[in-house]
């Protein structure tokens, strides 16, 4: 149950970036139309693994490398990956949907939707699993910095004495969210 | 160094406003000296004399700059006209032939590391611009010359004598037949004024230039100046007219390469200052330029990167690769994790350092990191050898491993090296 409410975390998570990012991280998904899954709808390997992700995450052109791993950390975290895998996957293609975006207001089932977020949140943060088995895979290529990487440099990272300059408009205002100054 | 630079370019600037305004108002005789001097500055820049003739932190044109041979370490002197110390009590035709024939005061036989066998060919007129500039724009500074540690049989200055005989063309410039006046020009200034062929042709037994193999490459110090041929493999050809104006403008040029140690110091104190026609003259005649091949089989700045080490890399508590790690924590916060680079870093892939067919560059510039004036703006990166902060220091193992690490992933991976590499390295940098 613990499992779950950390599932709800990284959902949260993951939503509250769609709120920040003006539906960057998955609103703008459909746009990228990524490669149907109609006819992949066994994942039980990295290949498959990745195809799935791209799906999930919408984008193109994630690493094979990084798709490995994420694929054998979270197989070693969640003994039952391959089956849960196979449960989403099957459930998407049954769904006839063409983006994520789609299956998300289709109404995925709840064990589907808390794999999908599994492996979206490993992509976004960039590290699986939770305490005391969390592991980091990768740092500056997670993809919630790669999704802003246009404007904002990676914590620690410089992006160069001449990118100082001032504070950009805020690309959204939420109504009745005050600015975090 | 830096502050000189800044403050003579910021000199340069001024004075060519004030002098301009002032010109006009002077009597007709006057405003000739001062258009003369005025045209001696732009040949004094061009000709670097700066550079080598001022001291790390000392007075313009002072002396005291250590000019490391295989031989020994050698002092330039003090050029201003100071009357005891610096030349203030010299001819013209003493100054002309100190400056093209490597005659000193009292016939004292100059070392070539002051380049008069580049400079014999400068005009009449050119040195009569650059004796007035002297005379008259230049601060006396009195400031006792240094001995230098030449071992023999070097250290007989009337050797020179035969030298001379071997290497020194008397003859001033002349455009060759069929030769267009851009390239006429762009050969004056890179074989003589400029004197590229300084570092960039390598040398004989004697020390001479090779003659043939002008521009072919050569080691400097603890650096290696390139190939600048037009050899498809091992020279330039693959740079464009606008990436070679950049390099000797800016001293960066996307993709190819960047200017640090020697290099940095022509581009900051000389070749940033030329005018637009004579940066594009100099273009123009290094396309004219024998190629001259040597044993490579790709260009330097064809390297991209082999396997995105980050992704294999991070987050593994115990990753096999030494030189990952120290690339991880002292490189990569500029040069990005993948060495890709970003805005002014430049990537490390396509990057004449690291495509190289050996690792001086590469070795030299993490030990003592860029410094360069371009513009507006300094380039810098921080040094990782015995100038740079104690924190930041890397070993002599450190800097192998890294260098390894770079030239497998993102260079030439056929070039590795050993700790005893970057020691003499080390040794090199330091007079
Ligand atoms: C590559 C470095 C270098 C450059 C560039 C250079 N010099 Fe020198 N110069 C030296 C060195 C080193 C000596 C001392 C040589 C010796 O002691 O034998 C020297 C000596 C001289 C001397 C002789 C001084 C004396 O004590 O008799 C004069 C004059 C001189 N340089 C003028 C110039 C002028 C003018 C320029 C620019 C046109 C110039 N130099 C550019 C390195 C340089
Ligand atoms: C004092 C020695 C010196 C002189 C003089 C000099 N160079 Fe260089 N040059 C170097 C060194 C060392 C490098 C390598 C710099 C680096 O990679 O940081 C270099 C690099 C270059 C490169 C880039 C080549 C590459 O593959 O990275 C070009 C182009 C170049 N020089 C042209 C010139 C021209 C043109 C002149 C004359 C105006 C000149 N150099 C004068 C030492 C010199
Ligand atoms: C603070 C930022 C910063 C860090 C840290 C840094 N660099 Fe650089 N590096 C630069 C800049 C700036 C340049 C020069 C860019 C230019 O010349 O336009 C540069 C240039 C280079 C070059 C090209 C030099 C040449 O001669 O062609 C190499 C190679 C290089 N860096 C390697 C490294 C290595 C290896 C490390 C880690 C040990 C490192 N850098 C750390 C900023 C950095």
């Amino acid at each position: 149950m613990k499992q779950q409410s950390l599932f709800a975390t990284a959902v949260c998570q993951v939503s509250r970036r769609r709120l920040l990012l003006g539906g960057l991280a998955f609103g703008s998904m459909g746009l990228l139309a990524p490669r149907g899954l109609t006819n992949t709808p066994k994942a039980s390997d990295v290949t498959d693994f990745l195809i799935l992700s791209e799906f999930l995450t919408g984008r193109k052109t994630l690493s094979v490398t990084l798709a490995r791993r994420y694929y054998l950390g979270l197989q070693d975290q969640f003994p039952d990956l391959a089956v849960r895998i196979a449960n989403l996957s099957r459930e998407i293609h049954a769904s006839g949907v063409q983006t994520m975006d789609d299956y998300l207001s289709h109404g995925p089932s709840p064990e589907a939707r808390n794999t999908a977020t599994t492996i979206v949140s490993a992509w976004y943060l960039g590290v699986i699993g939770q305490n005391p088995k969390k592991q980091m895979i990768a740092y500056s290529d997670a993809l919630m910095f790669q999704a802003v990487a246009g404007a904002l440099v990676v914590p620690s990272y410089g992006a160069g004495p001449l990118a100082w300059g001032n504070r950009p408009e805020p690309y959204m205002m939420l109504k009745g969210v005050s600015d975090e100054q | 160094m830096r502050k000189i630079s800044t403050s003579c370019s910021t000199r340069v600037a001024i004075c060519l406003v004030a002098c301009s305004a002032l010109a006009s108002l002077l009597p007709k005789a006057q405003a000739a000296d001062v258009t003369l001097a005025e045209k001696g500055r732009y040949i004094a820049t061009a000709a670097d004399c700066l550079a080598c003739h001022t001291a790390p932190g000392g007075k313009p044109f002072a002396g005291g700059y250590p000019i490391i041979t295989p031989v020994g370490t050698i002092y330039s002197t003090n050029i201003t006209p100071a009357p005891k110390s610096g030349i203030g009590d010299y001819t013209k035709t003493e100054f002309f032939d100190a400056v093209r024939r490597g005659i000193g005061h009292n016939g004292k036989r100059l070392y070539p590391a002051m380049p008069y066998t580049s400079y014999a060919a400068i005009t009449n007129d050119d040195m009569e611009a650059l004796y007035a500039f002297f005379r008259s724009e230049v601060a006396p500074v009195e400031q006792e010359n240094r001995p230098d540690n030449i071992r023999f049989p070097f250290s007989i200055r009337s050797g020179m004598a035969l030298w001379n005989w071997l290497y020194l063309d008397t003859r001033t410039f002349q455009p060759r037949p069929g030769e267009t006046s851009q390239v006429a020009r762009g050969r004056y200034l890179v074989d003589h004024l400029e004197h590229c062929g300084t570092c960039h042709t390598p040398r004989t037994l004697f020390m001479g230039p090779a003659n043939g193999r002008a521009l072919s490459g050569s080691v400097v110090g603890a650096w290696y100046a390139p190939n600048i041929t037009t050899d498809k493999i091992a020279g330039i050809a693959d740079w464009t007219d606008s990436d070679l104006r950049n390099y000797l403008t800016s001293g960066h040029a996307m993709n190819k390469g960047q200017a640090a140690g020697p290099m940095a110091e022509v581009v900051t104190n000389s070749t940033r200052f030329l005018t637009p026609d004579d940066v594009d003259a100099m273009i123009a005649y290094l396309r004219e330029v024998s190629p001259i091949a040597s044993k490579e089989k790709r260009s330097r700045t064809s390297y991209g990167s082999t396997e995105p080490t980050e992704d294999i890399a991070r987050g593994q508590t115990n990753p096999d690769d030494r030189g990952w790690k120290i690339f991880s924590g002292s490189c990569a916060s500029c040069h990005q994790a993948q060495g890709q680079g970003i805005n002014v870093y430049p990537s490390l892939t396509h990057n004449s350092a690291t495509g190289s067919t050996n690792a001086r560059n590469l070795v030299a510039t993490i030990l003592t990191g860029v410094e360069r004036q371009t513009g507006e703006n300094a380039v810098f990166m921080p040094a990782f050898g015995p100038g740079a902060l104690w924190v930041n220091r890397l070993s002599d193992q450190d800097i192998a491993d890294v260098s390894n690490f770079i030239l497998k992933a993102f260079g030439n991976p056929s070039v590795q090296i050993d700790a005893r590499y970057v020691e003499k390295r080390r040794a090199e940098l330091t007079p």
